[in-house]
């Protein structure tokens, strides 16, 4: 049994609700889509051994004989598309519909306007086809998220997990305690070197810690301030496992209250964000040029806004913007808060004021998505491997506030360069479109960049084969081998 | 005595109506909103209003109370927004736990406080009391928070002997280190409570007049001074029963226990209503049984004490 734990307890283990990462993580190991991700992030066959698409708006799909629901029961063409219906349909009301909605006829069947989803066919058990709206590339990679996961949908009443074709099943759910999966025994790729996972919701780091010690869990991400003291212990370094995360953490500014682009190049000049990064990440986070990380298409080295205080003076002066003052809102974390208060002290270096608004997630949210607080600090980490998944949601106007805009970011060129780059069939062009939009935002500093986080897991020795994922649904325990 | 348990039951009626009243006006005046905690981090305006109105959430405030009041004088708490359980079954579920840790540390309590407070009256002035008293007021003042990681620290990474943490399907050792962190606060403050009521008896007559019999000290103390300084005991343990039966938080946080703390945390934290109006129900309905049992208990105790009328002298 391979021992893992969790940080916060998974709420509901179905596809059309899963919306945080120990939900994401655990539906990705039990229920199967069309396509998934390796632990290295690249799309893999699923349900569908192959597909094929010419223009990026119509995909044809060939299922594999082989899949079966944990059940027994062969996983059809109609199953994916009863489980898309599903999360699209008014009665299920599911938070994560937006993830299918560019498929044609969605909108008409979600408000009640036909009776199927007319893009969605199966012309035989095997074979699926999917027509979009209009070309998007990036929809392979969504269609691993957990919302487009399929479900044998005569489960779902009554039942707390629905059963799914992934390679594992749902032994025991102890809401609040723990969870267990063993194999499913008719998946073709299912893990032969262990029987089972066990996740515990273990929710402080020091328990956690404990428990890794003890020997009652197998992996841990240790915790940034823990980093130091197992990188200097030269015999746990051949364990450690590093991940360069694809995550970008930053201030959010209001751009709409900070409209001269010289105080926004002001506050991103007065903070030295190489310094923060070696004292807070260990030397291990890279700093951010741009919101796209590295080890997605369309990252780029560029030259970045030096850390310059007389520079960010004589900007702030320029826009008539000294004694300014701001109140930033961040979340109770300590991490955030060590962040911050770094940042503040670089700010008021430079004349500039700014307050700490401490608020726990819930309060948080609601104010920073209605663009009620000067600026903010928060992160945004890829449901899939894809410089869209960066661009569109936090530049894009129409994503203004929840969407993910939330420093209110506008600009129509902008705009019309992220929906071009998501059309484009080929790889480099797009990668390269997608950099220069990442160019253009980053000049116009929406908001002040800090840095891509590296984090570090430790493997107990027991254990073998362990990968550590790229994104947290990337991971499927095929490998691990596990002795006693 | 059976009267006034039942006068005592029924005034639990309006009490829990005002404890609903205060907790749905306080929840609603409250920032952040449930619907945020079912989106996630990406979501548009018609995905929120679509789960505002299919949890009523956009009907006016005195409509979502009437709805609120209708279900409960069904008995119904009504369904999570974020699991989708019924509150009910989740509070069945979790209170188990929290009964069996509120019970093993106030069992620990009791015994070592009790316990404590009588060997410190007994040795009054001397070594023994200096030391079991300033025991007790460091046992008062540690957090629980550095206790528990302490406790863990020692017992489970450094001597390997105690699990650090979960519930263990019920297995004994689980138990040990989150009922001791629970407990040590109690302990220390039931010793301090017995001692000083212990000697407050010690110069009654009829303390006087069993030694003037001959009885020794410890039968003294024992079977007399302490029977008597059982009052104030009482009220204590009663108070501290009650709030351990409504989840000890921290406690459960440290060492992963699924009780009731944790789940009503988790429920403020997402702003799910209906599971943070269930809990607060219900605790506030456990607080209540146990006071009264307290009270039954001051007149078992003590033969002074008339239900429903105060204390005869």
């Amino acid at each position: 049994m391979l021992e893992l734990a969790l940080e916060t307890a998974p709420n509901r283990l179905d596809p059309a609700f899963a919306v945080d990462v120990a939900e994401g993580e655990i539906c990705a190991l039990v229920f199967e889509g069309l396509v998934g991700f390796a632990p290295d992030g690249a799309l893999t066959p699923g349900i569908a051994r192959a597909w094929e698409t010419a223009d990026g708006r119509r995909y044809l799909f060939h299922l594999d004989a082989r899949a079966r629901f944990s059940n027994g029961r062969a996983v059809r063409a109609t199953d994916v598309k009863a489980s898309f219906e599903r999360v699209l349909s008014p009665q299920t009301a599911s938070p994560r519909a937006w993830v299918l909605e560019r498929i044609r006829g969605s909108v008409d069947f979600r408000d009640a306007k036909a009776t199927d989803v007319a893009g969605l066919t199966a012309p035989d058990d095997s074979t699926l086809m999917i027509e979009l709206d209009e070309p998007f590339v990036p929809f392979l990679a969504m269609l691993a998220l957990p919302a487009a996961r399929v479900i044998d949908v005569e489960t779902v009443a009554g039942a707390d997990v629905p059963v799914g074709s992934g390679p594992w099943v749902v032994a025991e759910w102890v809401r609040g305690d723990r969870i267990t999966l063993t194999t499913n025994p008719h998946h073709p790729r299912r893990a032969r070197g262990i029987e089972g996972v066990r996740y515990r919701v273990i929710p402080e780091p020091f328990t956690r810690i404990a428990e890794f010690e003890a020997g009652t869990i197998d992996v841990l991400e240790i915790p940034d301030a823990e980093v130091p003291r197992y990188l200097s212990d030269p015999s746990t370094i051949p364990r450690l496992l590093k991940r360069p995360e694809l995550r970008v953490f930053y201030v959010g500014l209001n751009n709409p209250r900070f409209q001269d682009v010289r105080v926004r190049r002001a506050l991103n000049h007065a903070v030295n964000v190489p310094e923060l990064a070696r004292v807070l990440q260990a030397g291990e986070a890279i700093v951010a040029h741009g919101a796209i990380p590295p080890g997605i298409a369309g990252h780029r080295e560029r030259a970045g806004y030096p850390y310059d205080p007389t520079l960010a003076k004589s900007l702030l002066r320029e826009a008539g913007a000294e004694n300014l003052k701001l109140e930033v809102w961040l979340r109770e974390s300590a991490e955030g808060s060590r962040v911050m208060e770094a940042v503040q002290g670089y700010w008021r270096a430079v004349g500039v004021d700014a307050i700490l608004v401490r608020r726990e997630w819930s309060a948080f949210k609601q104010a920073v998505s209605a663009g009620k607080v000067d600026a903010f600090l928060l992160d945004w980490f890829a449901d899939y491997p894809d410089a869209e998944n960066f661009l569109f949601p936090l530049f894009h106007s129409a994503n203004r506030g929840g969407g993910g805009n939330r420093s209110f970011f506008s600009n129509p060129d902008v705009d019309r360069m992220i929906v071009d780059a998501s059309r484009m069939l080929d790889p480099a062009a797009r990668a390269d479109a997608c950099a220069r939009i990442d160019s253009l935002v980053y000049a116009q500093a929406p908001w002040v960049y800090l840095y891509f986080p590296t984090t570090f897991h430790i493997v107990s020795e027991r254990v073998a084969g362990y990968r550590l994922p790229s994104l947290y649904l990337g991971n499927d325990f095929g490998d691990v081998r596990v002795s006693q | 005595m059976l009267a006034y348990t039942v006068r005592r039951i029924l005034w639990f009626v309006p009490i829990l109506l005002g404890v609903a009243t205060v907790t749905f006006l306080l929840l609603h005046v409250l920032p952040g909103d449930p619907v945020l905690s079912m989106v996630g981090e990406r979501y548009d305006a018609e995905t929120l209003e679509r789960l505002r109105a299919e949890m009523h959430l956009d009907a006016p405030l005195y409509e979502r109370y009437a709805r609120y009041l209708a279900d409960l004088a069904r008995f119904d708490l009504g369904t999570s927004y974020i699991t989708g359980v019924p509150v009910w079954e989740s509070i069945r579920e979790r209170f188990p736990h929290t009964l069996r840790l509120a019970g093993a540390a106030m069992t620990l309590a009791v015994a070592f406080g009790v316990t404590i407070g009588v060997l410190a009256a007994w040795r009054r002035g001397t070594a023994l009391d200096y030391l079991l008293v300033g025991g007790a007021v460091i046992g008062v003042s540690m957090p629980v928070f550095w206790l528990g990681v302490l406790l863990i620290y020692a017992f489970s990474m450094r001597l390997g002997i105690l699990p650090a943490s979960g519930f263990g399907n019920g297995n004994l050792a689980y138990l040990v280190l989150p009922a001791l962190t629970l407990a040590m606060a109690s302990t220390a403050y039931i010793a301090r409570i017995t001692r000083s009521s212990v000697l407050d008896e010690v110069h009654e007559t009829y303390v006087k007049a069993a030694r003037a019999k001959g009885a020794g000290e410890s039968r003294v103390l024992v079977r007399h001074a302490l029977r008597n300084a059982l009052l104030p005991i009482i009220t204590v343990v009663g108070v501290d029963f009650g709030s351990y039966l409504s989840g000890a938080v921290l406690t459960e946080s440290i060492f992963a226990w699924p009780g009731l703390g944790r789940f009503t945390l988790d429920a403020i934290m997402k702003r799910d209503l209906p599971a943070i109006q269930g809990a607060v129900l219900f605790m506030a309905l456990l607080f209540m049984a146990v006071n009264l049992l307290v009270d039954i208990l001051y007149a078992r105790v003590d033969p002074r004490v008339k239900l429903g009328r105060g204390v005869e002298t």
